[in-house]
């Protein structure tokens, strides 16, 4: 196929956006449609495109497995709630708006996949970062506002320590832009942290992901679906391009960031269980899958043997993540405004168990390939924080679902939901059942967690804590008040920048004449001169010819 | 060498005439001054193509005899005293502001131009003795035209004028008492420094400086040319003082012992930057419009003494080129100033700076002018005053020594540019238009631009004219 | 000898707008129609010439046109590959700013005279440009100055007056020390023609004050256009201008000039090893990593559009100056490219700015509350041009970015990235909450001073249509210059070639 085709993958979302501008009302039941493109290339690829046309070094091509797997679950996710998204936008009035920055975001998320080279990555990466803005605070008032306001300044603080991160590598490299090539260029301090940052605040695991339990229930659920399963991968995906295979230094560095990761997946279930809004917890789920993803990329820097491996798992890891959260975000919309039967309920529970690990799920694929991973590793000994971890996750969406489950019984008066919002979302909580035979790495990975021993440490964790839950719901404990409304020093910091930058507290620079001063002194000085111009001048003449005749 | 004569003769005829003929004397005053720009350009040809001239008048030879010499530079300055006559006195007859109809404007300017012609050709102490008294005479004759309110300044300007005629008048007796000669080349010959010479050369700066209004006796000069007509301010700035600076000049730089003359330079240099920066103060501060020209005059007269005390420092000779191209660029700009100024006072209905506003909506002609005339006194490129500033900067800067003069010149480029600015920038002034009591002369408007134009266009020749005026001293 | 046509081809362009200008001066008020023709064939007439000139350079071709002048440096127009990167860039906005100024003074006083000074505004600016030597810079660069300052004053206001004599007091001021520079280095050598590498070499032993001193002159009298950190005053209080003089001058006329004279001062005079050897280049860049991060702070601080922009550019003309100072050839590059894209992405902002202020009478920041939804298009370019500001990819400010911060980490100054980051992050404090309020704010029930210019519906007829057709030409050109940076004919490929030509690459 020709390489120009490429071309079609950024650039159908913004035809389309073009669309959206002349046609705003007709147009949006077609928009999924730009997806299509780059869906049919992560199949069947065409060859790389060289532009030289483009910004210095643009190239553009899919070659491994793991850009493949991003580009195809980032383009099925975005059309699925590109479709969602309609439902939801029906009657809202700045349609328009929406889809513009939609668009602009959707076309920045693909183009950056299918980067290879660090220009093309960063534009991007940066088109798809700020559109999200638009996403965020969609819907008004003061809570997305504020969210939007701290995604926004945590987002251009990750642009820029990316930009010199970029910038620092590109040096380390000497001067080439190819990312293929970064792979064996050794990287610096410097260059390593400003990546790490700038892509983790994306990413959004902790201490990095102060903005991702605000700003994802902020948007609309089929931005929230897009926010949390297409683009906090994008951090990911940047790290795992970035940063070179071997280096001894990210090796050093490796188990710290284990450490982080680890403590990141905690960390996001212990506050999303303290959570009382679904798409919170959904959110602090994320945080907690981040973590996963962190750890295995801290894996793969740690033993640059397993890198290989490591790439599937993160393949593996970003399909499954990406769908089911996406699913399980696009159903809290749904049970937040429409009327759900049991099939829904049915469907709901694929996405959210397949998360907590269930056997036959991708989730139990994900989990089996994890464990070989961390078995294999120098970190052998950390495994039961997985068990511990599956645990939690199983608790964490199991709150979820009753989250949902609470909100309906709260709303007697909801409509069916629409089939156009039904179909996109069944097909996504489809997925982590469907996919599995579908696709031929996740079937192996599938298979071999289906051997009884397997299936029985993936299982045990989710009957234990569907079994935990059971009880916590029998003795009708609830969570102590004061732990639902923690404070977030994230948010006060914000308002206080906004303000400082408001109100710059710079010292004036206008300087302070007294010309009324001035005017005095000239007025004396011109006193001086008033005797008169011939006795003035005789005087002068005098004084300089008594001064001539003594020199 | 007749031609030159013919220059200096037409006028002095013409004031003869007038004398007798009082009907249409403009006409025949700007017939007589284009002859004479006709002869003067003809005998700068002349000298262009076979060098300097001289005549004895009389056919008596020095000592005895009065020397007549055409130089570059004086065929240079009898052009442009033509030059300058005939656009004031083509404003003098067509302009309805100039006061100076059907007075004795005419046949004294003629004699003015006369006498200066003399002075320029003159090269013997006694004869610019006699221009010089003639010079100021006139002078003075010609600011009582604008009636009782200018007596004052007059009369000031004719207490000093005498003096400083009498001190030079001392001068010139101490060094004949002395050497026994009158002859500029030949006192040059003969002088050696002495007490007689030091002190007659004092006397005759001292005298010359008053009359050319250099700092710090120039204090008669900015009521004076202030109250004059338009057409005599113009005149007495442009080309009055420059005589005696010519004077000055000659005396310095061809007859001065070199030992006299270094220590001098000194003084006359910072006498010089003086005056740039006081004439400039007092421009920017003065309230009214003309007596703001006039101070300009009094800050550019420091360029060339500026000029002139450092060619005699540091024993230049081509930092007289400087000086005469800043009297040449400063002679037109101040002749086209001048006029716009007095047009648009005479318009505009007050004397004050302050009644410009708006004037470039109003007289927008005149306003250009002002500007372009101002610019060349700034010394913005490609004007006649870049050029001759550009001239005098580039010793001053070859030598890190100088610097500090430099400086100086700057201070001067900043003070002009600010009081020029001061008026321009007021004219812009849309809020609040000064509105015109006369419907505005377009013609005597352009006719102040026309100067104006031709001192940019003096860039465009600047490197002959650098290159003549760098031979006029060898 | 003046007889071929490459030799007339500098002359003619300068001259493509110096004789409608003067033409337009004699026109009365009401001869509408022959002043838009004059105007329009003016500029035509110059886009074709230095389309010509284009061919000819990357062809090889030398255009030279000289006349003696002074002793040592005649009056030189000639027409290399970094002159004709400014005079492309400002016969291209004179385009534009020519067909919005036109829409903009619809009705208003004095246009003869506005477009008049407007023509030779832009002529001294192909002539700062086509300068062959100093002096002849140096003429053109004061000439700039006196045609600017009618047109900032053109108001007439007490305020435009005052910001006129501000503009005046700075521009004479830094005019006259490039005088004493120019004249100081013509007291050493003459004003021969700009040459690639400098001509100052041979001096360097014997003259390494007197050079010094020069250097710090020029550098002095053309950072007051540039807008370097001490001498920037004029230019917050400059925006008073109308619109498009403010664009003109923000843009492409009177800081570029300054910006261009540096970038011809250090590659062509000095040449970037003499200035390294001297030390120079040191001071400069503290210099302009100072005015970066001041300017930018003090944007911050501005509560009025056009007061924000004005600093905007103070910070952002020393990127060009910065990547000069770094002494690179990719930090050159980037700041040659930046000279264009800058000024393409200024004079949109400033036309965005005018437009709000005419059509709806918005003036402050406050009141640009959901603007997008009465004017998009208009609100769109803003916001275009508001990211190329901050480096957003995929605009023109993101290319000049990304090339100044390899560049610097190619000539060894991190510190340089530092720079570019803290003003990239006060950027976005400054250029961000506009676009927030323009998309995403609540519309006034009633804007400040509605008028009816275009049909008043969002969209085409939003605005006026001469008012709205450069913002777009403009906005899309500094779009298409970042996104198709790499083809030959994009400003970054053009710095290349006059970068490799002065590096010897």
């Amino acid at each position: 196929m020709s390489p120009l085709l490429w071309l079609l993958v950024p650039g159908a979302p913004l035809i389309a956006a073009l669309l959206v501008w002349r046609q705003p009302r007709q147009a949006g039941s077609w928009l999924w449609l730009s997806c299509l493109p780059a869906l049919l290339f992560s199949l069947w690829p065409p060859q790389a495109l060289a532009i030289s046309t483009l910004w210095p070094g643009a190239e553009w091509a899919l070659d491994d497995q793991l850009g493949r797997a991003w580009l195809g679950f980032t383009a099925l996710l975005w059309a699925c709630s590109t479709r969602f998204a309609v439902g939801d936008l029906r009657d809202d009035n700045h349609r328009q708006r929406f889809w513009i920055f939609w668009l602009l975001s959707l076309a920045g998320n693909l183009q950056l996949v299918i980067a290879q080279d660090a220009g093309s990555f960063y534009v991007g990466f940066t088109l798809m970062s700020l559109s999200a803005y638009g996403l965020v605070v969609h819907l008004r008032g003061p809570a997305p506002r504020q969210a939007g306001r701290l995604y926004l300044q945590l987002a251009v603080l990750g642009e820029m320590l990316l930009y010199a991160g970029i910038m620092l590598r590109i040096h380390e490299a000497d001067g080439a832009l190819d990312l293929n090539a970064w792979q064996n260029a050794p990287t610096s301090t410097l260059t390593a942290t400003l990546l790490l940052v700038g892509f983790g605040l994306k990413a959004g695991f902790w201490p990095l992901h102060v903005w991702l339990p605000l700003a994802h229930p902020a948007a609309p659920a089929a931005a929230s679906a897009v926010l949390s399963g297409a683009m906090l991968k994008a951090g990911i995906l940047g790290l795992w391009r970035f940063l070179p295979t071997e280096d001894p230094l990210l090796q050093g560095w490796a188990p710290v960031l284990l450490a982080i990761g680890a403590f990141s997946a905690f960390y996001g279930v212990l506050l999303g269980l303290l959570q009382t809004r679904t798409k919170t917890v959904l959110a602090y789920s994320s945080v907690s899958q981040m973590g996963y993803l962190l750890a295995i990329l801290a894996l793969a820097w740690q033993q640059p043997e397993y890198r290989t491996a490591a790439a599937t798992l993160l393949a593996i890891y970003g399909v499954h993540h990406g769908l089911a959260k996406g699913a399980l975000f696009m159903g809290a919309g749904l049970s937040a405004h429409n009327r759900l039967g049991p099939v829904h309920w049915l469907l709901m529970a694929v996405p959210a168990l397949a998360l907590a690990g269930l056997p036959l799920t991708s989730g139990a694929a994900v989990k089996a390939l994890l464990k070989d991973g961390v078995d294999a590793s120098a970190v052998a000994d950390w495994m039961p924080l997985l068990t511990a971890g599956s645990l939690g996750t199983t608790l964490l969406v199991l709150r979820a679902l009753w989250l949902m489950r609470a909100s309906q019984q709260q709303n007697e008066s909801l409509p069916p939901a629409p089939a156009g919002q039904m179909l996109p979302w069944a097909l996504l909580c489809l997925m982590p059942i469907t996919l599995p035979w579908l696709w031929p790495p996740l079937r192996g990975a599938m298979l071999d967690s289906l051997p009884l021993y397997a299936i029985w440490a993936s299982l045990w964790p989710v009957l234990a804590a569907t079994a935990l839950a059971a009880l916590i719901l029998k003795i009708g404990w609830q969570i102590p008040p004061t732990l639902t409304r923690l404070p977030n020093p994230a948010l006060i910091a914000s308002l206080r920048l906004k303000r400082l930058l408001q109100r710059p507290p710079l010292p004036p620079t206008e300087p302070h004449v007294d010309s009324d001063r001035w005017r005095r002194y000239e007025r004396q000085w011109n006193r001086l001169w008033q005797p008169g111009t011939v006795a003035l001048s005789a005087w002068i003449i005098g004084v300089l010819l008594m001064l001539g005749w003594l020199w | 060498m007749t031609l030159a004569l013919a220059s200096l003769l037409i006028p002095l005829a013409t004031a003869l005439l007038l004398l007798f003929l009082r009907s249409r004397a403009g006409a025949w005053v700007i017939i007589a001054s284009l002859l004479s720009l006709i002869v003067a350009g003809l005998a700068l040809a002349e000298v262009v193509a076979h060098g300097t001239q001289t005549l004895a008048i009389g056919g008596w030879d020095t000592p005895l005899g009065i020397r007549f010499e055409l130089n570059l530079l004086s065929a240079l300055l009898l052009t442009f005293t033509a030059l300058v006559h005939l656009l004031v006195a083509v404003y003098a007859e067509r302009s309805r502001h100039s006061q100076t109809r059907d007075t004795d404007y005419w046949p004294l300017s003629c004699l003015l131009h006369g006498s200066l012609a003399a002075l320029w050709l003159s090269r013997d102490l006694f004869n610019w003795y006699v221009t010089l008294e003639l010079l100021g005479l006139v002078a003075v004759a010609m600011i009582i035209i604008s009636g009782p309110k200018a007596y004052g300044p007059a009369l000031r300007y004719l207490l000093l004028s005498l003096a400083a005629s009498l001190c030079y008048l001392l001068g010139v007796a101490l060094l004949y008492g002395r050497y026994g000669v009158l002859d500029i080349d030949l006192l040059a010959t003969m002088i050696d420094a002495n007490h007689t010479t030091r002190l007659a050369l004092l006397l005759m700066t001292l005298g010359l400086m008053l009359k050319a209004a250099l700092w710090p006796l120039h204090l008669w000069l900015p009521a004076a040319h202030a109250s004059a007509p338009t057409a005599v301010s113009a005149l007495l700035s442009a080309l009055v003082v420059k005589g005696p600076l010519f004077i000055l000049w000659m005396l310095w730089s061809r007859m001065a012992p070199v030992e006299v003359a270094q220590p001098a330079g000194l003084l006359f240099a910072l006498a010089g930057i003086v005056a740039l920066l006081a004439g400039g103060w007092a421009a920017l501060r003065t309230p009214f419009l003309k007596t703001l020209v006039a101070y300009s005059t009094v800050a550019q007269l420091g360029y060339a003494l500026l000029a002139l005390g450092l060619l005699l420092r540091w024993q230049q000779t081509e930092l007289s080129a400087a000086l005469w191209l800043f009297v040449l660029a400063h002679g037109l700009a101040k002749v086209s100033m001048f006029l716009a100024a007095g047009e648009m006072q005479a318009t505009l209905g007050s004397k004050r700076v302050s009644s410009l506003k708006g004037a470039t909506q109003t007289m927008p002609i005149a306003m250009f002018a002002f500007a372009v005339a101002g610019g060349s006194l700034i010394g913005l490129p490609p004007s006649g005053g870049f050029v001759a500033k550009w001239v005098l900067l580039q010793p001053l800067l070859a030598d890190p020594v100088h610097w500090p003069w430099a400086l100086g010149v700057l201070l001067g480029t900043l003070a002009s540019a600010a009081y020029v600015f001061r008026v321009v920038a007021l004219a812009f002034d849309r809020a609040d238009p000064n509105p015109p009591n006369y419907n505005p002369d377009a013609f005597a408007q352009w006719l102040a631009l026309l100067p104006a134009l031709v001192v940019w266009g003096m860039a465009l020749y600047s490197e002959p004219l650098i290159l003549w005026l760098t031979e006029v001293n060898r | 000898m003046i007889t071929s046509w490459s030799s007339l081809l500098p002359l003619l362009i300068v001259l493509s707008s110096l004789v409608p200008g003067l033409l337009i001066f004699t026109l009365r008020e009401d001869q509408n129609r022959l002043r838009v023709l004059l105007n329009m064939t003016g500029v035509l007439l110059k886009l074709a010439l230095v389309g010509l000139m284009l061919w000819g350079v990357d062809r090889g071709l030398e255009f030279r046109f000289a006349v003696p002048f002074l002793p040592g440096g005649g009056l030189v127009l000639q027409g290399d590959a970094l002159s004709l990167q400014f005079v492309s860039l400002s016969s291209v906005l004179w385009l534009a700013t020519t067909i919005y100024a036109i829409g903009y003074l619809e009705d208003s006083p004095l246009r003869s005279r506005f477009f008049g000074y407007f023509s030779l505004c832009v002529s001294a600016t192909v002539g700062v440009a086509l300068a062959g030597n100093l002096v002849t810079f140096l003429l053109f660069y004061e000439l700039l100055t006196l045609t600017t300052f009618p047109l900032v004053v053109h108001r007439g206001t007490p305020q435009a007056l005052r910001a006129g004599r501000v503009y005046l007091t700075y521009t004479l001021g830094g005019g006259a020390l490039l005088l004493m520079g120019v004249a100081l280095l013509h007291s050493l050598t003459g004003s021969p023609d700009f040459v690639t590498g400098g001509y100052l070499q041979p001096m360097l032993e014997a003259h390494s004050t007197s050079l010094i001193v020069a250097f710090a002159l020029m550098i002095a009298g053309l950072g007051v256009k540039a807008a370097l950190l001490p001498l920037h005053g004029w230019l917050p209080q400059a925006m008073i201008a109308p619109a498009p003089v403010s664009a003109l001058l923000h843009a492409v006329a009177v800081v570029k000039a300054g910006a261009f004279g540096i970038v011809r001062v250090v590659y062509d005079v000095y040449g970037v090893e003499p200035v390294q050897a001297l030390g120079l280049n040191v001071p400069l860049l503290a210099l302009t990593a100072a005015t970066i991060i001041y300017g930018s702070l003090k944007a911050l601080q501005q509560q009025e559009l056009k007061k924000r922009l004005a600093y905007s550019t103070i910070s952002q003309v020393s990127y060009i100056t910065m990547g000069v100072a770094l002494m690179g050839p990719i930090a050159g590059v980037g700041a040659l490219a930046h000279l264009v894209h800058q000024g393409l992405m200024k004079v949109t902002l400033f036309y965005c700015a005018g437009i709000f202020a005419e059509t709806l009478g918005v003036h402050r920041i406050r009141e640009m509350d959901g603007i997008g939804r009465r004017m998009p298009l208009t609100m769109a370019a803003f916001t275009l041009c508001a990211l190329g500001m901050i480096g957003v990819p995929p605009t023109a400010g993101f290319i000049s970015k990304w090339y100044l911060g390899l560049g610097a980490l190619e000539a060894g100054w991190d510190i340089a990235l530092l720079v570019l980051v803290i003003s990239g992050l006060l950027n976005a404090a400054y250029f961000l909450p506009l676009i927030y309020r323009g998309w995403f704010a609540r519309p006034p029930a009633e804007w400040p001073e509605e008028r009816s210019l275009g049909t008043g519906r969002p969209g085409l007829g939003e605005t006026h249509w001469m008012l709205l057709v450069p913002v777009l030409f403009t906005a899309l050109l500094a779009l298409l210059a970042g996104i198709l940076a790499g083809t030959g004919f994009s400003p970054l490929s053009w710095s290349e070639l006059i970068i490799n030509r002065e590096f010897n690459l």
